[in-house]
């Protein structure tokens, strides 16, 4: 079905599909070093319990997406998808404010028309959304970023559905993964999703040599795999976020960029004010 | 029986049972078979009538009874059936703990789905009908850590996008009405803020009290 839909697309769609992508390599510097900024087909998972900043992380790269190069934006256009009914569009607008000098409404309003929100109340939705996707894709070229918040929002529901089946219950969220792969990779984009820690803490830390030099703190072992091993294959980069409990830090967040291939770890700390997400 | 007289409700003073005395209700029976807007205009008890008649109260003690009411109101107001108190703003679920913490526990993913649902449907009448809808919630202890924290666990922590907690002031020896007011969790404002109100004084209408509340 997919390699006719590709035939009757017209040259200038075939075009703006392989060639109009921009760089996201800009994206953000505090948290990628050069060698590990997403490209093109990557896709990187924003791990962590409620509180911890990872919505916000999103409005932070989606305004920096969104906004004009003349403002220190890239310009360039990106799909929301809210499966928490979670997005907050004033929020979203309060850092679009503060980030432009003259903040207008004319200004916020031609930085919004670089945003398509799509809302999801179902894993079935969620791939019928990511099925209609492509359509939309070919003709907005300029579509460089795709943001799902979060993957994880039907896991209860999709388990019980399933049945007694691990295979059925997680056969929805196995193809949403597998056609984000497929969206990723063919139609150039990165993807930024989210899920939620809703495990209990691991009682039993893992042991093994590897993972003693990996563990940078509790954070890393906090970690527990339970979405479908189809999206574990997915993620090129994880990033773990959890939030500072001591008083004196404030409001300080801290997150764990680990990149899977090179298992590249660092740490990173940021606050979040007004205007978004601020790396100390 | 039920004849109406003084102090038998707060409000009901003798000068309103004479007023309504004298509009032919005698009698606790015959005040709810009146038209209630029309003994409120004629009795001049318009305020309080027309508040009392904008809140709509309905018992739901179990997950399935409340996701009925959910769908019967979905249903009401898709139909623009409109009661005299125009149209819907506000959905309160106190509390929304007495329905879900009976199906938690042991390892039943079947209640954890349910309690998902239930946040699912909260969430998209939130949206689609754009009201504001307000869910109580209490604490229990950490069994780690023995701190309190929100009760229902860690995946209903991700549904409400604004939490309050209330406590109780470290002065009150007996409890008192003053509550202390943290925000712990906010899509817009920093967290950690926190406000002192007196519960018993609260009269003016942007000061509602809010028990330990979750707003979706």
């Amino acid at each position: 079905m997919c390699s006719d839909f590709h035939r009757a697309e017209s040259g200038t769609e075939l075009l703006a599909r392989l060639e109009g992508r921009s760089s996201l390599k800009e994206i953000e510097p505090h948290l990628f070093a050069d060698e590990e900024s997403p490209v093109h087909g990557d896709v990187l998972e924003f791990h962590g319990p409620e509180g911890t900043g990872k919505t916000e992380m999103l409005y932070h790269l989606t305004a920096r997406c969104i906004l004009p190069k003349s403002e220190g934006g890239l310009e360039v256009e990106v799909v929301f998808i809210d499966t928490d009914y979670h997005f907050d569009m004033l929020r979203l607008v309060t850092v679009l404010e503060h980030r432009l000098p003259q903040s207008s409404e004319e200004m916020v309003k031609h930085c919004l028309g670089r945003l398509f929100l799509v809302y999801c109340s179902s894993s079935t939705q969620l791939l019928l959304t990511l099925c209609s996707l492509e359509t939309m894709l070919c003709r907005h070229p300029s579509v460089c970023l795709l943001i799902l918040d979060s993957l994880s929002a039907f896991y209860w529901i999709d388990r019980v559905n399933g049945g007694e089946s691990v295979n059925l219950q997680e056969s929805t969220l196995r193809k949403c993964s597998q056609l984000l792969e497929k969206l990723v990779n063919e139609y150039r984009l990165v993807l930024f999703a989210t899920t939620q820690s809703i495990m209990q803490k691991a009682s039993n830390p893992e042991e093994g040599p590897s993972c003693a030099r990996n563990r940078l703190s509790d954070v890393d072992v906090d970690y527990r795999p339970y979405l479908c091993k189809a999206w574990q294959r997915v993620v090129k980069h994880r990033i773990l976020f959890s939030k500072q409990n001591n008083s004196k830090a404030g409001n300080q967040f801290s997150l764990f960029s680990r990149h899977l291939k090179s298992n590249n770890v660092k740490k990173h700390f940021f606050t979040i004010g007004e205007s978004g997400v601020e790396f100390c | 029986m039920g004849v109406l007289r003084a102090g038998l409700c707060p409000g009901l003073t003798q000068d309103m049972v004479q007023l309504l005395q004298s509009r032919g209700i005698k009698t606790v029976v015959d005040l709810v078979c009146a038209d209630l807007e029309e003994v409120a205009q004629k009795c001049g008890l318009s305020y309080k009538a027309g508040a009392l008649q904008r809140i709509q109260v309905v018992r739901a003690f179990d997950i399935f009874q409340m996701l009925d009411v959910l769908q019967d109101l979905r249903g009401a107001v898709s139909q623009q059936v409109s009661s005299s108190s125009g149209t819907l703003k506000v959905v309160v679920v106190d509390s929304v703990a007495a329905v879900v913490a009976p199906l938690l526990g042991g390892q039943q993913r079947e209640g954890l789905a349910l309690m998902m649902q239930l946040a699912r449907e909260l969430k998209t009448l939130a949206r689609d009908l754009s009201v504001a809808v307000l869910v109580t919630n209490h604490m229990t202890r950490d069994r780690d850590s023995g701190q309190l924290k929100p009760a229902l666990g860690r995946s209903w922590s991700f549904v409400p996008s604004t939490r309050l907690l209330l406590d109780s002031t470290q002065s009150s020896g007996s409890l008192g009405s003053r509550r202390v007011v943290c925000l712990t969790k906010s899509p817009r404002l920093p967290t950690g803020c926190q406000e002192t109100v007196d519960l018993g004084s609260l009269g003016t209408p942007e000061q509602s009290p809010v028990f330990q509340g979750d707003h979706t």
